[in-house]
């Protein structure tokens, strides 16, 4: 790759076309599949045990468009069915054949066969929890008096001469809205995490979220996690939702060493 | 993507196979999965910003606002019977208002930010 094309991925410099990889498979559990990103089908190049999953791109011409996203995580849940998967982040490409073997799975065979040796017969599930918007400001104002007497208040008279009190009011809110949030996540989490080999919690905060977390959970634990799951969507009902996702590849538990 | 939904007895919240929208794949694999050091990955600059748009930063004099006037905004009578229910500790599930105002704002703000991203990235 020519060392004035930062932003561009590897690909052949004459040619720009390359191998737009999903992730790393047992070479005996590799499966082709019909489509991948860019309407290109799926292949898989074996070295060994090992197998990468790919796709022939044109790199140069590639953009990450909205039906790409949905493919990658498509390939690569979809490879889970015959066993562990590696995933990459969305976008890794290789130049060639050559540069893919030499480069991912002959340089890091050892790091990569340990890593699906640690991950076979797990998965990843996605729970995201999210406050009902009126529900929880509603209990907020019910079980706060000096909430409720700024509220009162600040929805009389001309918004300007309020607008100190209706800063403090929102100011109460957000950290009230904070502390319940924590207090919920922590409950869930509670029953959650002695159902899962590994947590993985993002911390950065989104409004009205009460949890986002990745779940490592052995395959023969989905139905105790479901009903974990149900549980606690039925005793929140009305005032928390949630999403939850899954069976995917452990994005949020795979790494290699940088080098 | 699988929400809870009013639905049979036997399972209230589904497990969803695959994300229904942008968003959640985004979580998903542009900030995590492997990586391969020196190796740059294709442009995502248009789909990056979702993430972004998404994640409010909460602790802002307009957030401050925001949250009053949605408290402001409350009609506490609808939800009174639910809302005394709770206070007295019963767990029937009550207390939600009919509205979710906020929630809906916010959720509009993630999907306005998934199709701008999205009409970016299909320029071909």
């Amino acid at each position: 790759m020519a060392a004035h094309d930062p932003p561009l991925a590897t690909a052949d410099p004459e040619t720009g076309t390359g191998l737009y990889c999903y992730g790393v498979v047992w070479a005996r559990a590799a499966v082709d599949q019909s489509e991948g990103v860019a309407g290109a089908p799926v292949e898989a190049i074996r070295s060994g045990d090992l197998a990468a999953l790919v796709s022939p791109v044109q790199v140069r011409k590639m953009r990450a468009r909205r039906a790409d996203l949905l493919k990658h995580l498509d390939v690569l849940t979809a490879a889970l069915a015959d066993g562990a998967v590696l995933p990459f982040r969305f976008g890794t490409t290789f130049a060639d054949e050559d540069d893919l073997v030499g480069r991912l799975l002959d340089a890091r065979r050892d790091e990569l066969i340990s890593l699906l040796k640690e991950f076979d017969g797990l998965v990843e599930l996605s729970v995201k929890a999210f406050f009902r918007g009126d529900a929880v400001l509603t209990e907020i104002v019910r079980e706060n008096p000096r909430i409720a007497r700024l509220r009162t208040q600040t929805s009389q008279g001309p918004e300007a001469a309020t607008y100190g009190q209706r800063i403090e009011l929102g100011e109460l809110v957000a950290a009230e809205l904070a502390s319940r949030s924590a207090a919920e996540a922590d409950q869930i989490l509670q029953r959650l995490r002695p159902l899962a080999r590994k947590v993985d919690i993002d911390t950065e905060p989104v409004e009205h979220q009460v949890l986002r977390a990745a779940f490592l959970v052995e395959r023969g634990g989905l139905e105790a996690f479901d009903a974990a799951m149900d549980a606690l969507a039925r005793e929140r009902e009305g005032r928390i939702d949630f999403k939850y996702l899954g069976p995917i590849p452990p994005h949020s538990f795979v790494a290699l060493e940088a080098r | 993507m699988a929400i809870a939904t009013q639905g049979t007895a036997s399972n209230y919240l589904q497990r969803a196979p695959s994300p229904s929208g942008l968003a959640d794949v985004v979580d998903l694999i542009l900030d995590k999965g492997l990586v391969i050091d020196a190796y740059v990955r294709i442009a995502v600059i248009g789909i990056e910003l979702i993430t972004i748009d998404a994640r409010i930063v909460i602790a802002s004099v307009d957030t401050y606002l925001r949250f009053a006037e949605a408290v402001n905004r409350l009609d506490l009578t609808q939800t009174e019977a639910a809302g005394l229910a709770e206070l007295r500790g019963d767990d029937g599930g009550g207390g939600n208002g009919k509205g979710q105002g906020m929630l809906e704002g916010a959720k509009e703000k993630f999907s306005g930010g998934a199709e701008k991203a999205k009409d970016t990235a299909q320029g071909d």
